[in-house]
Formats: structure tokens, C-alpha cells, sequence
């Protein structure tokens, strides 16, 4: 009966969702005030429903009700409790689920916006994405209904594939999610003001949150699929230019461009049509992902269940989602025209920026076309190729590098006209240090060109950022008795851009070190051996048999010492699971904070010994940390409150 | 300004052609361990065809075992990677590579970036200078 | 100018169409099954047969021989690549035999040994005209195989011109009678 109003509470959104979007499209050029405030109630009305719709289901999973197919499908009542929790949202119909949870949620926190925001434009931000959700609760209500009920409940359900039961990988979609999701909110924005024809400081002001949001919740995402990869995986892979990897990257390198165009648009008002396009695009993208990932049109390891009727589906919303908004954007955008003519030098934040976002964007196409071209060959004359790291290194690489320059560069260059003092002696000092230490890479064993050039960028980074840090907090007044006032002063001057851009560094010296410097020991080894990594020994001890709650273990111990001291136990695994019939390795990880020693079990016995890989990943962590750090540094952007002065107004057509 | 440009888009050109430096690396006379070493790096580019989303030097499989044996003779048999990636992809087909190779049908590929991004400087450009 | 300014704000229109095009025409092939994404083309279609030497399977320790393709020359026939341990060769075990009938079939038998290989055939039946051995698997290499079971259609000048992967179900079997019409 409850699994019955949770699908009832469903078809009641889907209603009431499709009455709002008339009402909007019938009250656009009205100026009566009250249809703002009536789809704001609806906004927090939807959320209600949903939200209960969701709990509903989450119900569901908690009790293991496998008279639903979702939960039979995806669950299994010898699952502990958080990871059956979060198998509600490690398949397709719960995956969208959660989507439209998020989604909602958004919607209501933007009704609340009490800023000075025009009331037609918020109307219009409501009124799109209330067709996104619309749009959304047709797919499931059609294709992918969560809670269609089994005619006879099984017993227990089909458990959920033991690589999926995993804390790095049960949090991967929530956060991803709030990362697509909160492009749409951006995509809403550009769109309302394309129907609006209303752009100025204050739109900019109010998207820059929620861009930041989605762009720090896309990069947590996406480090902590690559870090579960990593450790889940067995042999320290993290990265392949799988489909659905660059379905999720692309998003965020449209983001990170997004970023930066707002802040350009909010400070001198330039580049407004592009901001509107790219802000259209990156909720495509998040699109676009979704369709290659649950369509069958790519077959990779990560997919949903690939079913081409879904897929014809999602590409109809994708079609008219971005088809929509391009042809406004063809016609409207010109219209979106700033009278005033600013002026800026070739040394610019200006130039910078829009450098910044024209090698984003073409990384961003590399991206679509390496993962698109083997479609495109196989649909045009039959033929499959692959395309490798190999590719991304050639033309993704290069591309991305000058990125990397003009961020160490781009904080001490002035707006406008104006030329910084010391503009070249901080270059020399960059240039400097960056040489200093490409020399001192080039010195390590097994250096290659390219991990030189792969440290010089993070070197080069790092030494930016440091001093655009002490130039930057040198020109604030700092009362150190003050805290607070200190504190916002940092914000206020940027601190969350030398977090995040530190975090870069941090993580470019880490793919430096993982990519380039890594170390590995194959071999056979039995009970007693010693293998000797650097000045460390790991001593293979025993091998034991455990149990877990669902599956059967062999367990080789090792003891890793130096100098005769025990640094750490490794307890490299090689599990079955019974239910699904399924082996996996649970390599052993040390992670320190120069690098990890990274053990995997083989098969093996007794009289032969077993086979075994060590492998010795420098900076591996710094990956993830660099990760961590960018995420850090957007958050607390977001309490920069710095205000700006609406001076420019643009021609308003309606 | 143009000088910069110049001078990078050199850069470009030469980290685009270095991943096909494979085409002239020679075989002959290498050591024991620089066969290991060769025989890992070339099957580290070939797909494994049973379990499709690994190499064959990460897979397991049968197939993948006796692809690396193949490719260990043939690179003591002295044939240059070149050679020993056209046996493959004349009995697998292309997708067996891990990359693409540089043909006809893939000029496309290689190239759309490299444009993309030059057509994308001229309009900044002309747009800078309004 | 602003007609200039026009073509470029339709650009993004025009490639995103492009890409939902092509997109749905392979959807619409994967849907209605015009198409299988997983199974690839051979490359050695419209070639002549590889010339490594296949030995004859030896279930009694005879004298050792190869199989002579020209023993087939002449006639259209099939070989079929197999294995006593891989099951889905004995779900194909009566399509195979169905084709016998029409067609010289010679089977090779991967990474298989003479004896497990005799049981299968005497469970499942020996629709073959001759079976030959590739214990190490470097037959299967040299025909561009990745996988058992595998078909191959060979005309009378000794060019391949198809390749089946996987089991030959009856309605593949269907689609590959016509060339046998030549």
C-alpha cells in the first residue's frame, strides 16, 4: 500500500508540475506580482511531494520490501544497512530518483531568493525549472518507474554487486548529482534570461553561487569515482577516458570556464552571450552524460543497464532541453548587448579570462570528440577503432597547459588598463623557481620529458600561487586581534581561488608523481619471502581465511618495517561472494602522505606460492588531496561578499 | 604577441607527434629486460577483446596471455612496434589498438582540435580588437 | 557583419544537431537489432585463408598430418572453431550439424585435447569433415579470432567471405543460408 502512494505522490508532481509550466508560459508578459508568489508556493509544493515520494522509497529499502522490483533488483537483507540505503540510488530508476529530489530541493531554496533580483526573471528561473522536472517525472513515470511492484516477492533479493558496496562509491552519484544538478539551475538562469532579455551584474551575482556549488560538488564527484577506482580496482588505475569518465569531466570543464565568464561578467560586463551559452551547455553536457551512460549507444563498464528505448527517450528531453534554448539563443542573444566599451590591455585579467575559457572550451570539445569519434566511424562506414590515453595525452594535454601557465599569472594582472609595478619581477621570480626545479626533476631517476614538463606546470603553479597569496594579504590591513574581520578580509580578497588553485598545483604534482615515477615489483612469493622497496622490507607472513557478512576471504599478512621497526600491517584479499557468484581483489594500500605502497593478492598456493604486485605510487594521494582542496576553495568562495557596484546597465528588451 | 603564439603552437605540434614516435622504434638488439619492458609498454596499447575495458598486459584472460606471448616473439624476432601493431590490427581490426593510429578515416580526429582551437583564436581575436 | 555574427551564434545549434542525429540513427539500429554493438567485423573478409598449417587432431596416435584446404577447393565450406570445454559450442552443436548437411564443415578444435575433444564429439555429435588442433591457440591468432565458438564461410576460390562470433544461433544461421545459394 505505501510503495502505491509513493507512485500516487509521483503522477500528483508530474500534474502539478505540468500545470505550473502553463501557468508560467500563460502569465510571461503579465507584470502582476501575485504569479510569482503562487509559483513559489508551488516550488516548495513539489519539494513536499517529492521529498515524501523519495522517503517512501527509501522506506522501502530499509525494511527490504522485495515486493518491489527496484528493491528485489537491488538489495539483498544480508546488506548493511548504509549500503542498502545507498543501492537505492546505485541503479537507474532510484539514480533519477535522487536527480529530481535534488532538483526540487534547488527549486525551492531559489523561490526563497529575496535578493534584488527582478521578479519576472525569477519567475522565469522557476517557471524553467519546473519544465525540467516535468520533463524528468515524465521519463520515470513512463520508462523507469521505481516503484513497480513484483507479482510474487521473492524471498531475499538479488544483492547488489560487491563492487558496489563501497563507502567511496555509495556517495559518488549523491554528490555528482548535486554537481548536474546544480547546472541545471545555472542552465535556468540563462535561459530566463534569454526569455527576460534581463542580464546585469545582479543575475551574475546571484548564478555565481550556485555554479560554485555544482563546480566544487562535479570535482568531489569526480575525485572520489577516480580515488574508489583506484583502491577498488587492483591494479591503481584511476583515470581511462572511459565514455562515462569524460561524460561526467566534460560538465565540469564547462563549469570551471562558466566560473570564470561570470566573474567576468560581474566585474566589467563583457562576454554576456557566451556566459548564456556556456551556461546552456553545461547543463547539455550533464545531459548528454546521462544519455550515454543509460542508452546502450556506448557499452563500457561503468553503463546502467543499456536499453535503447530509454535512450530514444532521454535524447528527446536532451533535443528539445538544448535545442530549445539554442534557437532562443540565436535569435535573443544580440539583443543581451552592453552600450558601454570597455577598454583593456593585452596584460589583462581581461585577456587572461577570456583565454581561460577559450582553451576550456576547446578542451572541452577534444573531450566530446574523442569520446563521440568512434560512434560517428562505426555509425558512417562500420569500422571500431578505440581512443586511448594516448590520444587524450596528444591533444587534451597541450591544450590544458597554457591553462595551467596563465592561472599562476592571471591574479597579479590588473583590470583594464592599468599595469601592475611589479608584473615582471614576479614572473622572473616564477620562472625562476620553475626552472630550479625542472632541473631538480630532470635529476630523478626514470624522468621523461613529459614528467618534467608535467612537474615545471605544477611547479609554476605553486609558486604563483604563493605569491599572489603574500602580495594579495600584504595589501589588506590586518588587525591580527581581530579574527573574524581578518578572516572575512582573506575571503573578501580571494582566498577561495588560492585554495582552489593551489588545490590544482597540488594535484598536477600528484598525477606528476603517480604517472611517472611509479615503481612496481611483479612476482611469486611464498610464505618467509622479503621483498625490498627502497629502504623499506615487506616480509609475506602468513595467508588466512576469513569471513565477512557476505562473502569469503583469503588474507595474505605482510609486515612492512624499516630499520627493524614495524611500520604497518598490509592485508592484501581476495574475496567470493556467494550470492553473486563473483571474485574481487581488496588490494592493501599504505597511504602516506609521499606515497603509497599499493599490494595485490593473486592466485596462488602453498607449494608454488602466490603471485604478487607491489607497486610504489609517488603522490598518489595528492591527487585526491589537490581534489579536495579545489572543492575547499569553491565553498569558501562562496562567502565573498565583495560589493559590486551595478553601474553598467544593459538595454532591456521584453 | 604573434611570437608567443608562434612558439606555442610549435610546442603543440611537437607533443602531438611525440606519442607517435612509436612508428620509428626499432627492435633489433635490445636486452632481456628491455624486451620485458618493450613487451609491457606495447601490450599496455592493445585492448584486451574478452574483458574489453582493460589492456592486455592488466587482463587475465586467455586470449590476453597468448597476445603477450605472441607480441614477446615478435619483438625478439626484431619487427619494429610499427609492425608488430599492423599484425594486430590486420587480424583484430583497429579496435584491438588502444589508440588510434594516424589513417584516413581518423585524420579528422587529430586534427579538429588543433583547428578548433586556432579558429577559436581568430575570433577572440577579431573580437578584441572591436 | 551582424550577419556574420548571426552564422556564428547558429553554430552550436548546428553541431548539436548533428551529434542528435547520428546519435539516433545508431540508437534506432541498436533498438530494432539492425546492429550489435559488441560483436566485430573480421578483418579478413574477402581475403584468402591465413597459410599457417593446422595439424590434423590425432585421437589415436597416428601418423601426423595438416589439414589441405585444397582438399575443399571447388565447394563452399564452412570452419568452425570450437572447444570441448566452452559451452555455448554445444548449444550451437545442432545448427553446426544442420550446416553439415549442406556444406563441408571442418572444425579446430582451441586449446582443446584429443580426448576431452572426442567426448564432446560423442555427446554432442561430429557433424565434421575434418578437425584440426590448435592447442596453443596460434591458429586462432592467425583467423583473427578472439573468442569460441567461431564460424567462417569460405568460397570456392578460398576467400573468406563471412565470420560469425558466438554461437550460431538457428535465425543467424538463416541469414548466412543466401550466400550459400552462389
Amino acid at each position: 500500500m505505501i510503495p502505491e502512494i509513493g507512485h500516487i505522490l509521483l503522477i500528483i508532481t508530474f500534474v502539478s508540475s505540468f500545470i505550473q509550466s502553463i501557468f508560467w508560459i500563460i502569465t510571461l508578459g503579465s507584470r502582476n506580482t501575485v504569479n510569482l508568489i503562487i509559483l513559489q508556493k508551488f516550488a516548495v509544493t513539489n519539494f513536499i511531494l517529492i521529498s515524501s515520494s523519495f522517503s517512501i522509497l527509501l522506506y522501502s529499502f530499509i525494511i527490504s520490501d522485495f515486493s518491489l522490483l527496484i528493491v528485489t533488483n537491488n538489495s539483498h537483507s544480508l546488506k548493511p544497512l548504509i549500503y542498502k540505503i545507498s543501492g537505492l540510488w546505485g541503479n537507474h530508476e532510484g539514480s533519477l530518483m535522487l536527480w529530481t529530489l535534488i532538483l526540487t530541493f534547488f527549486t525551492y531554496l531559489i523561490s526563497r531568493n529575496k535578493s534584488q533580483i527582478s521578479f519576472k526573471l525569477l519567475s522565469s528561473i522557476l517557471g524553467v525549472q519546473t519544465i525540467i522536472l516535468f520533463s524528468f517525472l515524465a521519463f520515470i513515470l513512463f520508462t523507469s518507474n521505481p516503484f513497480e511492484r513484483l507479482e510474487t516477492p521473492p524471498i531475499d533479493g538479488k544483492g547488489l554487486n560487491p563492487l558496489l558496496q563501497d563507502p567511496g562509491l555509495a556517495f559518488h552519484p549523491p554528490i555528482l548529482y548535486l554537481g548536474y544538478v546544480g547546472l541545471s539551475v545555472s542552465f535556468s538562469f540563462a535561459v530566463a534570461a534569454l526569455i527576460t532579455g534581463e542580464i546585469n551584474q545582479i543575475w551574475a551575482r546571484q548564478i555565481r553561487p550556485w555554479i560554485t556549488i555544482a563546480w566544487s560538488a562535479l570535482t568531489l564527484g569526480i575525485a572520489l569515482g577516480s580515488w574508489w577506482a583506484y583502491y577498488e580496482l587492483g591494479w591503481g588505475g584511476w583515470w581511462f577516458w572511459d565514455p562515462v569518465e569524460n561524460a561526467s569531466f566534460m560538465p565540469w570543464l564547462i563549469a570551471t570556464a562558466l566560473l570564470h565568464s561570470v566573474r567576468l561578467l560581474e566585474t566589467r560586463l563583457i562576454l554576456v552571450s557566451w556566459t548564456v551559452l556556456l551556461a546552456i551547455l553545461g547543463f547539455s553536457f550533464s545531459l548528454l552524460g546521462t544519455f550515454i551512460v543509460r542508452s546502450g549507444l556506448l557499452t563500457s563498464v561503468h553503463a546502467f543497464a543499456t536499453d535503447p528505448s530509454r535512450g530514444i527517450f532521454i535524447l528527446i528531453i536532451l533535443t528539445i532541453a538544448t535545442g530549445v534554448p539554442l534557437i532562443l539563443y540565436a535569435i535573443r542573444s544580440s539583443d543581451l548587448y552592453t552600450e558601454k566599451k570597455i577598454e583593456f590591455s593585452v596584460f589583462s585579467k581581461e585577456t587572461a579570462l577570456l583565454i581561460n575559457n577559450l582553451f576550456l572550451s576547446t578542451a572541452t570539445l577534444t573531450i566530446l570528440i574523442g569520446t563521440l569519434y568512434p560512434l560517428f566511424l562505426d555509425a558512417f562506414n562500420g569500422e571500431k577503432i578505440s581512443i586511448g590515453p594516448a590520444y587524450y595525452n596528444a591533444t587534451f594535454a597541450p591544450i590544458m597547459a597554457p591553462v595551467i601557465l596563465i592561472m599562476a599569472i592571471a591574479p597579479f594582472l590588473n583590470w583594464g588598463t592599468k599595469i601592475n609595478n611589479n608584473f615582471s619581477k614576479k614572473i622572473l621570480f616564477i620562472i625562476f623557481i620553475t626552472v630550479l626545479g625542472a632541473l631538480v626533476l630532470s635529476m630523478i631517476k626514470g624522468a621523461t620529458l613529459f614528467s618534467i614538463v608535467c612537474g615545471s606546470l605544477s611547479i609554476w603553479l605553486f609558486s604563483g600561487v604563493l605569491i599572489n597569496f603574500i602580495s594579495q594579504t600584504k595589501l589588506n590591513n590586518l588587525k591580527k586581534g581581530e579574527f573574524r574581520s581578518w578572516l572575512n578580509q582573506l575571503i573578501n580578497n580571494n582566498l577561495g581561488m588560492h585554495i582552489a588553485h593551489l588545490g590544482v598545483a597540488v594535484f598536477l604534482a600528484g598525477i606528476t608523481g603517480e604517472q611517472f615515477f611509479k615503481t612496481e615489483i611483479n612476482g611469486r612469493k611464498n610464505i618467509g619471502d622479503i621483498i625490498k622497496i627502497g629502504d623499506r622490507f615487506l616480509k609475506f607472513d602468513d595467508i588466512k581465511f576469513e569471513s565477512g557478512p557476505n562473502y569469503k576471504s583469503e588474507m595474505a599478512i605482510f609486515t612492512l618495517s624499516k630499520n627493524n621497526n614495524l611500520i604497518d600491517t598490509l592485508k592484501p584479499e581476495k574475496r567470493f561472494y556467494p550470492v553473486q557468484q563473483t571474485q574481487t581483489t581488496e588490494a592493501a594500500i599504505l597511504s602516506e602522505f609521499f606515497g603509497d605502497t599499493y599490494l595485490v593478492l593473486g592466485d596462488g598456493n602453498k607449494e608454488i606460492g602466490w603471485s604478487v604486485r607491489l607497486y610504489y605510487n609517488p603522490l598518489v594521494s595528492w591527487i585526491w588531496g589537490g581534489a579536495c582542496l579545489m572543492a575547499l576553495g569553491g565553498i569558501i568562495s562562496i562567502f565573498r561578499n565583495r560589493k559590486t557596484k551595478p553601474n553598467i546597465i544593459i538595454r532591456n528588451t521584453i | 604577441m604573434i611570437n608567443i603564439l608562434k612558439f606555442y603552437m610549435i610546442l603543440i605540434f611537437s607533443f602531438m607527434i611525440t606519442p607517435q614516435s612509436y612508428v620509428f622504434a626499432d627492435n633489433q638488439s635490445l636486452n632481456k629486460d628491455e624486451i620485458i619492458n618493450k613487451t609491457r609498454e606495447i601490450s599496455q596499447n592493445i585492448r584486451c577483446l574478452v574483458c574489453r575495458n582493460q589492456s592486455i598486459d592488466e587482463s587475465n584472460s586467455e586470449l590476453a596471455k597468448d597476445l603477450r606471448v605472441l607480441i614477446k616473439g615478435k619483438i625478439i624476432d626484431g619487427l619494429s612496434d610499427k609492425e608488430i601493431y599492423n599484425y594486430l590490427s590486420n587480424r583484430y581490426g583497429d579496435y584491438i589498438l588502444l589508440n588510434p593510429p594516424f589513417k584516413t578515416n581518423t585524420i579528422l580526429l587529430w586534427l579538429l582540435p588543433f583547428l578548433i582551437l586556432i579558429s577559436g583564436c581568430f575570433v577572440m581575436i577579431k573580437f578584441l580588437k572591436k | 557583419m551582424s550577419y556574420n555574427v548571426k552564422i556564428i551564434k547558429m553554430l552550436p545549434l548546428i553541431l548539436f544537431f548533428s551529434i542528435v542525429l547520428v546519435s539516433g540513427l545508431v540508437l534506432y539500429q541498436v533498438k530494432y537489432d539492425l546492429k550489435d554493438t559488441k560483436e566485430l567485423k573480421s578483418q579478413l573478409i574477402g581475403k584468402s585463408i591465413p597459410l599457417i598449417s593446422i595439424p590434423e587432431i590425432n585421437y589415436d596416435k597416428k601418423i601426423n598430418k595438416n589439414i589441405n584446404f585444397n582438399d575443399f577447393k571447388n565447394n563452399i565450406f564452412a570452419v568452425n572453431f570450437f572447444a570441448s570445454w566452452c559451452a555455448p559450442c554445444r548449444i550451437e552443436a545442432p545448427v553446426v550439424e544442420e550446416l553439415s548437411k549442406f556444406i563441408p564443415v571442418i572444425g579446430i578444435a582451441y586449446k582443446d585435447n584429443a580426448e576431452d575433444n572426442k567426448k564432446f564429439l560423442n555427446d554432442y555429435g561430429n557433424p565434421y569433415d575434418k578437425i584440426g588442433l590448435d592447442n596453443l591457440g596460434k591458429v586462432a591468432i592467425e583467423w583473427g579470432v578472439y573468442g569460441v565458438p567461431e564460424t567462417f564461410l569460405i568460397n570456392r576460390n578460398g576467400i573468406i567471405i563471412y565470420r560469425h562470433a558466438g554461437p550460431l544461433l538457428y535465425d543467424v544461421y538463416k541469414t548466412d543460408i543466401l550466400p550459400l545459394l552462389e
